[in-house]
């Protein structure tokens, strides 16, 4: 069956939104407690991963090179669980690195601003003004954090295959459409799409090892062949490559490697370009 | 060894070149705002300062003309007041001389406004010098003097009682004081009467002045305005007719064309580096779509090498998986089917190279009549083949136009391809080269009476990939191709069709003036 | 009585049915090969087929239209949809008009038979054959 993500602009609410989903329909539900796991795998703490999906991005350049190595970790961890079907995801920033599955549906709330204000008010007992202020707030700095982590910003409705306005529909109401529309064929997993999602998994492997050497790279991967694309001079490209291939030999399941040196890397909208190609 | 070198030379020829018309282009532009600054400076905030100035000084001269009319008039009337004053004692003097010779009254009276008079003229002697002058001055003195003395005479006599002694004396004196008295008068009138008539020439002469200042001002005021405004306006008019020459995509430089430079000039530098900028930019942009247009196409080759590849893929794996279990001529057949496939795959990867390829586009000016002939020559096969008449004619004194030959004759032997595989046996072909609708842009329609192309296919004939054609008989890749050289040449191709009738390809260039 | 599975392979490409034919018989299925749409929709008429496998991308008739057809024709036929030109919006078309699976070129034999070895299960009719995992990886 069809695999859920859910991403919303309240978290508290998407998170309760997936475990009623996941109850509802039997699903297994997958958040932030799963960065427990992630940790254990990558030897590494919670409180990094959770400071890599929540920390608005600081001017600090030691904490941008860990941040991304975090959130491959959580990509990696969650890509490969996601191969095991019938998950609610959740709080782990998936709807911006599962993309072009056509077995994962992936779903935005948006919450009711009102309701949050008044509850903000009253859990803090501050003023209307003060209250937006602080949601306001932030709104900026996930914005800020999804443009440096992903080079997306999480309202962007391009990235969903639904939008459900929380306000106007209600918690109930939005689950049973999300549950309708899972049921729908048109989500059921199929090899092609199983593929696709087995090479975001194994381009975000090779993705971890290489952060350990390199950065500003993309990695796409076809079947056993991946594909590099990295930042830099054609003069390194040999050396460059030759490290690249190298790395990649500790994953067995890596056939080929092509490595590309290029000025700039491919935009999003290119790189999928290129997966569907692929 | 010795190839491998020459590569490599030639290699490195082309990039100095490259690099030299970077250097010359960079030289030019500095060398033109060299010129542009080296003329000597003459700021329109300087000629605007110029122009008030003298206008201005001119109205100070005017204000000044009418100020010294006005202290002019201003004395006179000071000094009509004096007289006034003056004569107004005098006749007081002669009434109580009257007086005296009617009713034989006091002449001390008399005497005492002889007294004033003469104080008015004594306590006001600086301005009457300064107004009548001392001549006239000492001649009213002189008068009033004898006047007085008359007067004094006759009181002493009045006093001494000597009446009797001489009537006749006293007679001719009286007389002499009658005569005085009124001579007195009478100068003092005739100079209150000169000098008002002077003021009135002073206030006339003012008025006329002023008005004539006024016209002068007025034009003056008006020439400068004209002038400078007129400077002003033709530059602006330049710089307008610039602006309009940049948006149609003329990226020459502004080079001087005064002998002076000023504000204007800054501006043309300004503008200068905005060329500059929107060349690069365009040239970015070109590059840009080019490399769209190259990711479409990639994106297009790696899909439609997906067929190749699969059969490589799946004829090679039951090649494994049946080796033992075929025989020879099965095995055979399936190397063939692989190596034909990899063929398959190749030629449809050169097929974008082709496109994709950095080759040096030769721009020349070329002659389209020439150029039309020698591609119809080409395809004299096909025409033969396909037995259809190829009909061209070309308009007279068709412009050139700047192009590569090479890619230009693939232009048109791709639509003329197109047009036969379009037409039936005893169909007709037409080719015409004429001038466009556009200015300074010229047309080559090649026309055919086929099936025409449907509506919901129009929009996709220019797709990479997309053909009609049986398989195998196309790449599809013809009409993309030739309208990435035409866009190349600054021209576009333009489709109109009807099913049934035919259909026109229109490619329009633009015309060169180069010889 | 062992029915043989009928299994119907359209593809435009020759090669791709000569190849798949018999690497499908192997399994212990009946196959019959169309290299043009019209010819396959025609036999679908004549004879009901238990598995159709299908290109997406031919001229004049779209895998799309035939897969249409089979479904409103037989909900029992399973349609395995194969293409070079795999997008996840075609995908979830083809999922949402009634494919079984689809599956994108270039592929080997071995996964398009392991489709065909599910599609029997669903039919209730299971093949015995297996898949050496040699030809899988």
């Amino acid at each position: 069956m069809t695999s859920i993500l859910i991403s919303a602009d309240d978290q508290t609410m998407g998170l309760d939104f997936a475990k009623n989903l996941a109850a509802k329909i039997k699903f297994k539900c997958l958040d932030r407690s799963f960065l427990k796991t992630v940790a254990e795998r990558y030897k590494t703490t919670e409180e990094k991963l959770l400071k890599a999906l929540n920390m608005p991005p600081s001017s600090t350049r030691l904490w941008g090179k860990t941040m991304e190595q975090h959130l491959a970790y959580i990509q990696a961890a969650t890509l490969e669980r996601l191969l095991d079907d019938n998950i609610i995801c959740e709080g782990l920033a998936a709807h911006f690195y599962v993309r072009g599955v056509s077995h994962i549906l992936n779903v935005r709330l948006l919450s009711d601003r009102k309701a949050r204000e008044e509850l903000l008010m009253q859990k803090k007992i501050i003023t209307l003004k003060k209250a937006r202020k602080i949601l306001d707030r932030e709104t900026l700095s996930d914005l800020r954090w999804s443009q440096k982590a992903f080079n997306s910003d999480a309202s962007d409705a391009s990235l969903y295959d639904m939008v459900l306005s929380i306000e106007q529909m209600g918690l109930d109401k939005a689950t049973e459409v999300v549950m309708n529309m899972a049921e729908y064929r048109k989500f059921r997993p199929m090899t092609y799409s199983i593929k696709c999602l087995q090479d975001l998994a194994l381009a975000s492997r090779l993705h971890i090892l290489l952060l350990s050497k390199f950065s500003d790279f993309s990695v796409i991967a076809d079947g056993s062949r991946v594909i590099v694309y990295i930042k830099g001079s054609k003069r390194q490209k040999a050396k460059t490559a030759g490290e690249i291939k190298v790395i990649a030999n500790e994953i067995p399941e890596i056939g080929f490697v092509e490595v590309h040196v290029v000025s700039k890397l491919p935009s999003v909208s290119e790189l999928q370009e290129i997966e569907t190609s692929t | 060894m010795k190839r491998k070198q020459t590569g490599e030379r030639k290699e490195k020829r082309v990039s100095r070149s490259s690099i030299n018309k970077a250097i010359v282009y960079m030289t030019e532009a500095a060398e033109v705002r060299k010129a542009l600054l080296s003329r000597p400076p003459l700021s329109l905030r300087l000629q605007l300062g110029l122009g008030f100035l003298l206008s201005f000084l001119f109205a100070a001269c005017i204000a000044v003309i009418i100020i010294k009319d006005i202290y002019e008039v201003e004395k006179k009337i000071r000094g009509l007041e004096i007289v006034n004053d003056y004569v107004i004692k005098i006749d007081q003097a002669r009434r109580f001389e009257k007086n005296f010779f009617l009713y034989k009254t006091d002449l001390s009276d008399a005497l005492d406004a002889v007294y004033s008079a003469k104080t008015i003229l004594d306590s006001n002697k600086e301005e009457l010098v300064t107004i009548i002058g001392n001549k006239k001055l000492h001649e009213i003195h002189q008068n009033i003097n004898t006047y007085e003395g008359l007067l004094e005479k006759i009181s002493g006599w009045e006093k001494n009682q000597t009446k009797d002694r001489n009537a006749k004396l006293a007679e001719e004196i009286q007389q002499k004081v009658r005569k005085q008295g009124k001579q007195m008068i009478f100068l003092a009138q005739d100079l209150m009467k000169n000098e008002k008539k002077s003021m009135e020439q002073t206030i006339a002469g003012s008025k006329r002045t002023q008005t004539y200042s006024l016209v002068f001002l007025l034009i003056i005021m008006l020439s400068i305005t004209y002038l400078l405004g007129g400077r002003m306006l033709g530059n602006i008019k330049r710089f307008e007719s610039y602006a309009l020459r940049i948006a149609e995509g003329d990226f020459n430089l502004i080079t001087p064309v005064r002998r002076y430079r000023d504000e204007f000039t800054n501006l043309a530098i300004a503008i200068n580096y905005m060329i500059q900028e929107l060349e690069k930019h365009e040239a970015m942009l070109v590059q840009s779509h080019k490399l769209r247009a190259i990711g479409t196409l990639t994106a297009g080759v790696a899909h439609e090498l997906n067929n190749p590849l699969n059969n490589i893929t799946l004829t090679s794996h039951m090649l494994l998986e049946d080796y033992k279990n075929i025989d020879d001529e099965e095995r055979q057949e399936m190397i063939t089917d692989i190596t034909q496939e990899a063929d398959r795959a190749k030629k449809i990867v050169a097929n974008l190279l082709d496109f994709t390829r950095e080759s040096e586009t030769k721009l020349e000016p070329l002659d389209l009549v020439q150029l039309m002939k020698g591609t119809i020559d080409l395809a004299y096969n096909q025409v033969k083949i396909s037995g259809i008449k190829i009909n061209f004619e070309a308009a007279n004194n068709l412009s050139r136009i700047q192009g590569d030959s090479q890619q230009l004759r693939q232009v048109f032997l791709n639509l003329i391809l197109n047009a036969i595989a379009a037409s039936k046996k005893g169909g007709n072909i037409q080719i015409l080269a004429s001038r466009a609708d556009e200015p300074d842009h010229v047309v080559v329609k090649v026309i055919d009476d086929g099936a025409g192309i449907p509506k919901h296919i129009m929009n996709r004939i220019f797709d990479p990939f997309f053909t009609t054609k049986d398989r195998g008989k196309g790449t599809g890749l013809g009409l993309s191709v030739s309208q990435g050289i035409v866009a190349k040449h600054g021209g576009k191709i333009v489709v109109e069709s009807q099913v049934g009738k035919g259909s026109v390809f229109s490619v329009i260039l633009p015309a060169t003036t180069i010889i | 009585m062992d029915k043989k599975l009928e299994v119907l392979i359209l593809d435009d490409e020759l090669i791709v049915c000569k190849r798949l034919k018999p690497a499908i018989e192997k399994m212990g299925c009946n196959v019959e090969t169309f290299l043009e749409p019209r010819e396959a929709l025609s036999r679908l008429e004549e004879k009901p087929f238990d598995i159709v496998v299908t290109d997406i991308r031919m001229d004049e008739i779209d895998g799309i239209q035939v897969l249409e057809h089979v479904r409103q024709q037989s909900e029992r036929t399973i349609v395995i949809v194969i293409t070079g030109y795999a997008m996840v919006s075609l995908a979830r078309e083809a999922m949402e008009k009634g494919a079984f699976d689809f599956i994108s070129k270039p592929f080997k034999p071995d996964e398009i038979r392991s489709v065909i070895l599910k599609a029997a299960e669903e039919l209730g009719t299971p093949l015995d054959y297996e898949l050496t995992s040699k030809n899988l990886s």
